[in-house]
């Protein structure tokens, strides 16, 4: 257990869960439980909580429209009153990554937003949005976003292609920040750990005490680990807003 | 926006570096407790014996990612249609609810305070109304009061003017009465004197002019013997 890779390994749950289509593996795995475990969990707390609708809110349905208001703020303040249209979209967003990072933090879990290839698959769900409805909706003239107002003639062979680069990078960006937040903090939550499993096999009974030591700092440090699933969440789907606005206005 | 990217920037190397720095020391540390690794190794090789040699990140090994894809997928698309259909709405209408009940009930409370202020006007304008016709009230009584009275004291004063001329028209008539009775007495009394005195007869009348004529011109005389002896002498 001390390899503190190993918490990323995916494996199918069961034999009987090995699913194929065509020559392509689909199988359930400890990746997809997990997702599973996060859809049911934020459906059935939903639910529950938006059911019954009370005048003066219990603490349930507080949160629900708490979290209901903080993404409704978020998606007005980044994209416009236009923005309504993308809120089921970025609703769901934020709940998937947020569940993905904090269910991640129990330990024996597993964390499918440490998985570049989760990452990706949602950054690139924006950039082909933002793609095909960008065009959808301006035409041709989605392309002047590339080439921002007022740039001199002599620089836009320099700014075009700057332009075009950092657009296309946009999905590179969002996932590999993601991915590479959780997978720092949930090794170093590991590391941290392994000291203390290691100091016990090293010193025996004095090694509990040693031990103590690497475990204090990995309370901080799940602490720390909270705010940054938070954040991280936070910063995908306000990054998401950002992108997603340009369907509706092109800045510049 | 310019904030987020610079945040965001940041926490993308720090993670990187982070990841780094404690891959390599993982791997040290995994070193040291070789048996163990060993015994890693062997579990994923059962897991994944085609990419056992190589021992990178689990991410970057390409055996699921399609079941990853999919299974983000199901997940995805099931939640994003309950929060669509379900979830969201329910919500918003019951946010919706509550902010058309607490601006009714705002609305309510400005109307029941409008009409209790125009209630208060009201009852003030009622108040000033009927202090104002009590004070007309008490001044017309006054007034008429005052009316009556002088026109009881003009009877009054009128009445007793014409008692007061009465009497003084009776009183001038009596003394009228009396000074003539006088003047007769005076001259019936010259009559008998001179006819005592003289043997002669007088008339009445001229008896009477005389003493009146004396009686008109008593205020020069000094005194009434003198004017008498005057008259006797003529």
């Amino acid at each position: 257990m001390s390899n503190p890779v190993e918490q990323f390994q995916i494996h199918p749950l069961h034999p009987s869960l090995q699913f194929h289509i065509g020559s392509v593996d689909v199988s359930f795995t400890n990746s997809a439980l997990w997702m599973l475990i996060g859809v049911v969990l934020s459906t059935v707390l939903l639910s529950v909580a938006s059911k019954k609708r009370a005048l003066v809110p219990g603490r349930m349905q507080m949160f629900a429209e708490s979290l209901y208001e903080f993404i409704a703020n978020m998606v007005r303040d980044n994209i416009g009153s236009e923005g309504r249209r993308y809120f089921p979209l970025i609703f769901t967003l934020f709940v998937m990554v947020m569940l993905g990072n904090t269910m991640g933090l129990i330990p024996y879990s597993f964390t499918y937003t440490s998985h570049l290839i989760v990452t990706l698959a949602m950054a690139m769900l924006i950039f082909v949005m933002v793609l095909v409805l960008g065009i959808a909706r301006h035409g041709f003239h989605f392309f002047s976003f590339f080439l921002p107002p007022g740039v001199p003639v002599w620089l836009i062979p320099l700014i075009v292609p700057i332009e075009i680069l950092s657009f296309a990078i946009r999905p590179v960006t969002l996932s590999v920040r993601l991915f590479a937040n959780m997978i720092a903090g949930h090794i170093m939550l590991k590391v941290f750990a392994g000291f203390s499993v290691g100091m016990v096999a090293a010193f025996g009974t004095w090694g509990y005490a040693a031990g103590a030591v690497p475990m204090l700092f990995n309370t901080v440090l799940i602490g720390f680990e909270l705010l940054i699933a938070f954040l991280q969440a936070y910063v995908f789907t306000v990054l998401s807003c950002i992108y997603l606005k340009d369907t509706i206005h092109i800045d510049h | 926006m310019n904030m987020i990217r610079h945040i965001a920037g940041f926490s993308v190397a720090g993670a990187v570096y982070f990841a780094s720095a404690a891959y390599s020391f993982a791997g040290e540390h995994a070193e040291a407790v070789s048996d163990h690794v060993a015994t890693v190794e062997g579990a994923v090789a059962t897991h994944a014996p085609e990419h056992a040699a190589s021992s990178g990140l689990p991410q970057f090994d390409p055996t699921w990612f399609a079941s990853q894809v999919f299974w983000l997928a199901v997940c995805f698309a099931f939640l994003y249609v309950v929060f669509a259909k379900k979830t969201l709405p329910n919500i918003s209408s019951t946010i919706d609810r509550r902010r058309q009940q607490i601006e009714s009930d705002i609305e309510t409370t400005e109307s029941l305070t409008n009409d209790s202020e125009a209630i208060l006007e009201e009852y003030e304008r009622n108040l000033k109304n009927s202090q104002a016709k009590a004070r007309a009230i008490v001044v017309g009584m006054v007034q008429n009061l005052k009316a009556d009275a002088d026109i009881v004291q003009k009877k009054f004063r009128d009445k007793a003017e014409k008692t007061i001329a009465k009497t003084e028209t009776v009183i001038e008539e009596a003394k009228q009465t009396a000074l003539q009775e006088v003047q007769t007495i005076a001259a019936d009394v010259a009559i008998a004197t001179v006819d005592k005195l003289l043997g002669a007869k007088v008339d009445q009348k001229v008896a009477i002019s005389v003493v009146k004529s004396l009686v008109s011109g008593k205020q020069k005389m000094p005194s009434p013997v003198q004017k008498k002896t005057t008259k006797k002498a003529a």
